[in-house]
């Protein structure tokens, strides 16, 4: 039986919970500033309620320490105590042991703490801080006034020191107080402060100390004691004078002379408070105290009056004016000190989502008003009504909407409730590491929704943990590499997009990247070639394997591997991902993204049959359609080949179990959707568009059904399921691992050229290797993966490409090549060339004439969209009548540059051994100064390599690329790392030169071959600038005349769609008159 | 639940209720039950787990459940599932009726919705006439069923709903 506090239980844990936080807080700020009244009573208050919420409710030990708290404080608030590390310290300990009976209560047991050592401890510390303030009384030689003093002794300057002080003064040396504090668990502190006083003894001459040196000499002593010191020493010398150990805080006042009338006065300037182990200065309010000449009582309440014959009443004004200063302190930084304090009510999350139903139904409710007012209108006489009614109707369906936007609102909650829980984390785990480590929260007010909020704890707490324990290095360690003793950890949230991003940044050591190499080989995780192929950011994905450590030792919090697994599979639940940057020496960051709402996402509808089904858009990688004789089966398992790569299908019909509605020739929509590393396609019987839909789990009312991540309500109130895309293909997977090994055994018994090539390799690999290990694998043939990317292989021979209908046409590198002549140059990698030539000897002839034929199907579709733009019409007649070109040679002219382009995309296809997708050419004529901007952005800096155009005819070829993608086309020809290169070498140069000459002379060869002219290509000569100064190049190397130019334009894109760069073909007029023609009657003869 | 929404159900049901028959549903001696007949068997269901009862609505198939689970309907803006009672008491399927209701019930948290033939009558009768379900009834595996009340000469079996969404289930899968 749960444990219940009855029905104020929720109210209860409510409060204790805001107070906790409140609690929390402001005993952070207190650590910081232990002077600050207004925390302390922040956190009497807090105590206070505690004792009052809990009593209510029956706890009555909680009550009871929560008083004593209250005890505490109090002498602290009337200044009977003072602030120690040992006070703060049971503070804590009491936020801690509160902490933990109210989640006790929380999860449904009874508490059973006991918290009598506690209050315990309490009692003695205020029996034992009181005394202290009285033994201190008493040694002290004031008779203390009318209020207890505090810990720290007072400033009594009787006579003979006033002098002192104003001959010191007046002989040009400085005068100040400084007030030490040494720690509470420092022995012998008499030492400490003997210490002190002779190291400030060589720099200057102390006046007194307070208590006297004879009373420093008692070993029980204050922790707090004065001196008054003349000195020529700068402030810093003082601090790195006072600063022995254990002392943790100093406090320098001046004091100076001032005059006020004939009088000369002694005055006290601004605080200087050096805390902490570096001692930073940090500026305390004034506190500006008046020890003046015999005089009459001052009328300013700072000005003290040192008479000493009344000593009692100095001492009293003394404290009034402390108290004074203190309040002013106050007055002058409250915004610094008060946490922002919104006015919130708490809602429950449960109770927000039912206001979301409700509105929901409220809005499709509404939409049946318009089916009413449709039938009324047919029916009614009464117009005036019948609008009346309209706009009511549609007032109301508004404000509906803006209810329901409303409430999706209020499910966002900033992120900064979360964050500041970690400043204690960091605090206690970096004193139990002994590290120093300091925890910079930015972005608190980035809002999230409130599902992620609740869980997104976990995922940081184990980053953070890592961060501490691992990632940062000890003071030590970091000294010697020069980095800041302390060890900087942050923790940053902001939006970009439809994404919220979460990053744990650390400047400590970084990932081993070659211990994590060698964990993954140790654990079987993959094999060294395969590690050997990874690029850096697949190697750092293995921490998130579950059992992956690195960790030499394993501490109580980490090391065991589970974190990052952890991690990883929330932030996943969520629909976030985790990506690491790191570098060695320098620091780790971890970048967790995660979509803006997870109440609404943006899904793609698709029907099979009547019914109607959501894929979230999140999982979608391209939709496509296929005629469904380019399907493949083997083993009953349904394949196609797209761009070169096999596509494992699967009928969403047969998933669901029901007769798809499609046709045998119909052409079948695909949804390709991509979960972690693997991507199938979904065949769909139709596609229904885009959808912003709400999700709502089945388990709520039922449980979870497999394929299904939940349903959405639609607009007409019907209810459609949402596809869980991971599990569909977890599925496949399963099965396409069991096909996989039968299909093995039938390869390896049918396929004598394959079993070779398997006994190099039999050693499985039992868990999928990350993605560029399979991409890498299947391009080494000789050294193929089992398993999945087996399969493909061994099947890849039999499957013919897809015609898939997309904007885009694509080229593949695996392709033998299509012109024997059309020479291969050596940047292409040798492994390809061997998989071309192992898996396809002997259809060779059979491929070739597939791919002639898929070529072919591309440039007719080309050709049939770029007459349906042509024929809607040309905006540049007349630049084309300035130019003596007509239409139809423009027409006839982009034909042939549709087939240069698709043939300079298969070059540069086999050059960077990648696929390569290519816009369709645009032909246009333009004013010349306008072609920069029609290219790209003229502010960027550029490459271009330009290649003349010789022969009969005359132009320039121009291939241009930004400036990163050109260091990054550079590193793919030569296979180095990728991001490496980053400035133009002459090999780089060179290579460019070269690709250049490749595919423009692949253009070239078209035009040659069309038009059956004598063309040849120019020296390619390379330009790095910006954009302009690029273009204006070739204006001047090539002496264009006139005031316009025909520009053919081709841009290519790696397969993400990542844009490589332009290919500009410039003909000069005349030429393109001449080709046009040439063309006419190379056809003709035909 | 108070006499509101009791009344609220009772009206659903288009139930007359007099003013001291009110009263007798809220005393422990007696219990009411919804009562159902199919393949002329009386089920009743306990009026205290009803929420609501509704006519036939659109309901959505729900892919690879068992074949119980009829779909999934919308009650304002709650996903709830419906069994199919026929089928989960192994009788054969029946057509969609004008007669056919949804017994929606609350069970261990969760809504359910009852595809039953027809509504029959709330029937009211002594807590100690409701025996336990001794003797076996055909067709009906006993988990689903609480006890067996008399009234009068009418047995009407009254269904423990706590099993009705997954007990054979998780029998059919193996994982208990």
């Amino acid at each position: 039986m749960a444990f219940t506090l009855g029905e104020y239980q929720d109210i209860f844990l409510e409060e204790a919970d805001e107070q906790l936080q409140d609690l929390n807080q402001n005993l952070l700020e207190l650590e910081k500033n232990p002077d600050n009244l207004e925390i302390i009573n922040n956190i009497f208050r807090a105590a206070h309620s505690l004792k009052s919420s809990a009593a209510f409710v029956g706890l009555n030990e909680l009550s009871d320490l929560a008083h004593m708290m209250e005890n505490l404080l109090q002498g602290i608030r009337d200044g009977s105590m003072s602030i120690t590390p040992e006070i703060v310290d049971i503070i804590f300990k009491c936020f801690d042991e509160i902490h933990n009976i109210i989640d006790t209560i929380a999860s449904g047991e009874k508490p059973e703490q006991d918290l009598q050592w506690l209050i315990d401890d309490i009692q003695a510390i205020c029996v034992k801080s009181t005394k202290a303030g009285k033994e201190k009384k008493r040694v002290s030689t004031a008779a203390s006034g009318g209020d207890e003093g505090s810990d720290i002794p007072k400033t009594e300057l009787d006579g003979e020191l006033r002098k002192r002080i104003k001959e010191g003064l007046e002989a040009g040396t400085s005068c100040c107080e400084i007030t030490v504090f040494i720690d509470d668990k420092a022995q012998m502190k008499w030492v400490k402060a003997q210490l002190v006083i002779s190291n400030l003894g060589k720099i200057g001459d102390i006046v007194a100390t307070f208590p006297s040196i004879e009373d420093l000499s008692d070993d029980e002593m204050n922790n707090i004691f004065k001196i008054i010191f003349l000195t020529g020493a700068s402030i810093d010398d003082i601090r790195r004078a006072s600063n022995v150990d254990l002392v943790y805080r100093i406090d320098v006042r001046t004091i100076r002379l001032t005059k006020k009338g004939d009088k000369v006065m002694l005055q006290f300037g601004d605080s200087l408070t050096f805390t902490g182990d570096y001692m930073a200065p940090r500026h305390e309010p004034a506190a500006r105290v008046t020890a003046g000449s015999k005089s009459d009582l001052s009328d300013e309440d700072e000005e003290i009056e040192d008479m000493p014959e009344y000593e009692e009443e100095d001492e009293h004004e003394a404290m009034e004016g402390e108290k004074i200063a203190l309040r002013v302190g106050e007055r002058t930084d409250p915004e610094k000190k008060k946490v922002a304090v919104l006015k919130i009510v708490k809602v429950s999350i449960d109770k927000l989502d039912l206001l979301l139903n409700n509105v929901g139904e409220l809005v499709i409710a509404n939409s049946g008003f318009y089916k009413l007012y449709e039938e009324m209108r047919k029916i009614s006489e009464e117009k005036a009504i019948i609008n009346e009614f309209k706009s009511r109707m549609e007032q109301m369906s508004r404000i509906a909407k803006d209810l329901q936007s409303g409430i999706m609102k209020t499910r966002m909650v900033p992120i900064g409730q979360v964050f500041t829980r970690f400043r204690r984390l960091i605090r206690d785990l970096a004193k139990e590491f002994h590290k120093e480590v300091e925890l910079t929260i930015k972005g608190e007010e980035t809002e999230l929704d409130k599902k992620v909020i609740d869980s997104i704890g976990e995922p940081l707490l184990h980053l953070l943990r890592n961060a501490v324990d691992h990632g940062t290095e000890s003071a030590a360690e970091r000294k010697k590499v020069g980095k800041s003793e302390t060890a900087h950890i942050t923790l940053n949230a902001y939006q970009s997009g439809n994404q919220i991003f979460i990053e744990v940044i650390d400047d400590g050591r970084g990932l081993n990247i070659d211990q994590i190499k060698r964990k993954a080989v140790e654990r079987g995780l993959a094999t060294p070639e395969m590690i050997a192929a990874m690029d850096d950011i697949d190697i750092y994905d293995f921490i998130f394997t579950p059992g992956f450590s690195t960790a030499l030792k394993v501490t109580d919090i980490s090391g065991r591997g589970v974190g990052m697994n952890v991690v990883k599979e929330i932030v996943s639940e969520l629909n976030g991902s985790v990506s690491i940057e790191t570098e060695w020496g320098m620091g780790t960051r971890f970048v967790l993204s995660f979509p803006i709402t997870l109440a609404i996402i943006p899904a793609i509808m698709v029907k099979v049959k009547h019914e109607m089904y959501a894929i979230p858009l999140t999982d979608v990688i391209e939709t496509i359609k296929i005629p469904q004789s380019d399907i493949t089966t083997i083993e009953g398992h349904e394949v196609v080949n797209l761009r070169g790569e096999i596509l494992s299908l699967l009928r969403l019909s047969r998933f669901i179990k029901l007769e798809s509605a499609l046709a045998p020739e119909d052409k079948m929509p695909v949804v390709v959707v991509g979960f972690g590393n693997r991507k199938i396609g979904l065949i769909v019987d139709f596609l229904e568009g885009k959808q912003e839909i709400v999700i709502k789990s089945l388990e709520q009312n039922y449980k979870t059904v497999e394929g299904l991540a939940g349903a959405s309500i639609l607009g007409d109130g019907s209810i459609c399921l949402i596809l869980d895309i991971s599990s569909m293909i977890n599925r496949v997977i399963v099965e396409q691992d069991k096909l996989s090994k039968q299909d093995w055994k039938r390869v390896i018994d049918s396929d004598e050229a394959d079993f070779e090539e398997i006994g190099e390799e039999p050693a499985p690999v039992r868990n999928p290797p990350p993605r560029s290990a399979v991409r890498e694998a299947e391009r080494k043939a000789s050294t193929p993966v089992p398993g999945a990317g087996k399969a493909e292989e061994a099947v890849s021979k039999k499957v013919k490409p897809a015609n898939e209908t997309r904007t885009k046409a694509s080229l593949q590198t695996d392709y033998p090549s299509r012109k024997p002549d059309n020479v291969v140059r050596a940047f292409k990698s040798q492994e390809s060339a061997r998989t071309a030539t192992e898996t396809v000897p002997e259809s060779e002839a059979q491929i070739e004439k597939r791919v002639h034929r898929a070529l072919d199907d591309f440039r007719k579709e080309l050709r049939d969209s770029i007459r349906t733009t042509t024929e809607s019409g040309e905006p540049s007649e007349h630049m084309a009548a300035s130019l003596d070109i007509s239409k139809e040679s423009l027409r006839e002219f982009q034909l042939i540059a549709n087939m240069g382009a698709t043939n300079a995309a298969e070059s540069l296809s086999k050059i960077l051994n990648k696929r390569i997708d290519l816009s369709i050419p645009e032909v246009a004529i333009m004013p010349i100064e306008q072609i920069p901007r029609y290219i790209g952005d003229i502010d960027s800096v550029y490459m271009g390599v330009m290649m003349g155009i010789l022969g009969e005819t005359r132009g320039t070829v121009l291939f241009i690329f930004k400036e990163k993608i050109g260091f990054e086309v550079i590193d793919l020809l030569y296979g180095t790392k990728t991001r490496k290169t980053n400035e133009l070498t002459e090999d780089g140069e060179s290579a460019l030169q070269e690709l250049t000459n490749i595919v423009g002379s692949s253009v070239i060869n078209v035009f040659a071959e069309k038009t059956g002219m004598v063309i040849r290509a120019g020296l390619p000569t390379i330009v790095h600038d910006y954009l302009q100064s690029v273009i204006d190049s070739i204006l001047v190397l090539h002496n264009m005349l006139n005031d316009y130019a025909i520009v053919m334009d081709t841009a290519f894109f790696f397969e993400n769609d990542k844009i490589i760069g332009n290919l500009l073909l410039l003909p000069e007029a005349e030429s393109l008159k001449i080709i046009v023609k040439r063309m006419r009657s190379n056809v003709g003869s035909n | 639940m108070n006499l509101n929404e009791l009344i609220d159900k009772q009206e659903k049901l288009e139930m007359q209720i007099t003013a001291d028959e009110k009263e007798l549903i809220t005393e422990g001696s007696m219990i009411q039950v919804v009562s159902f007949v199919l393949e002329d068997v009386e089920y009743g269901v306990d009026i205290l787990a009803v929420h609501e009862i509704l006519r036939y609505p659109e309901i959505t198939r729900l892919p690879n459940a068992p074949d119980f689970i009829k779909g999934v309907i919308n009650l304002r803006g709650n996903v709830i599932p419906v069994v199919d009672v026929r089928i989960r008491f192994g009788f054969p399927k029946a057509k969609i009726t004008e007669l056919t209701r949804i017994i929606v019930i609350e069970t261990n948290d969760k809504l359910v919705g009852l595809m039953v033939d027809n509504v029959h009558q709330v029937v009211r009768m002594a807590q100690n006439s409701v025996d336990p379900p001794g003797e076996l009834i055909e067709g009906v595996s006993e988990e689903y069923i609480m006890g067996i009340g008399r009234l009068n000469d009418r047995l009407i079996i009254i269904l423990n709903m706590s099993n009705i969404l997954f007990i054979e289930e998780d029998k059919g899968i193996g994982t208990a």
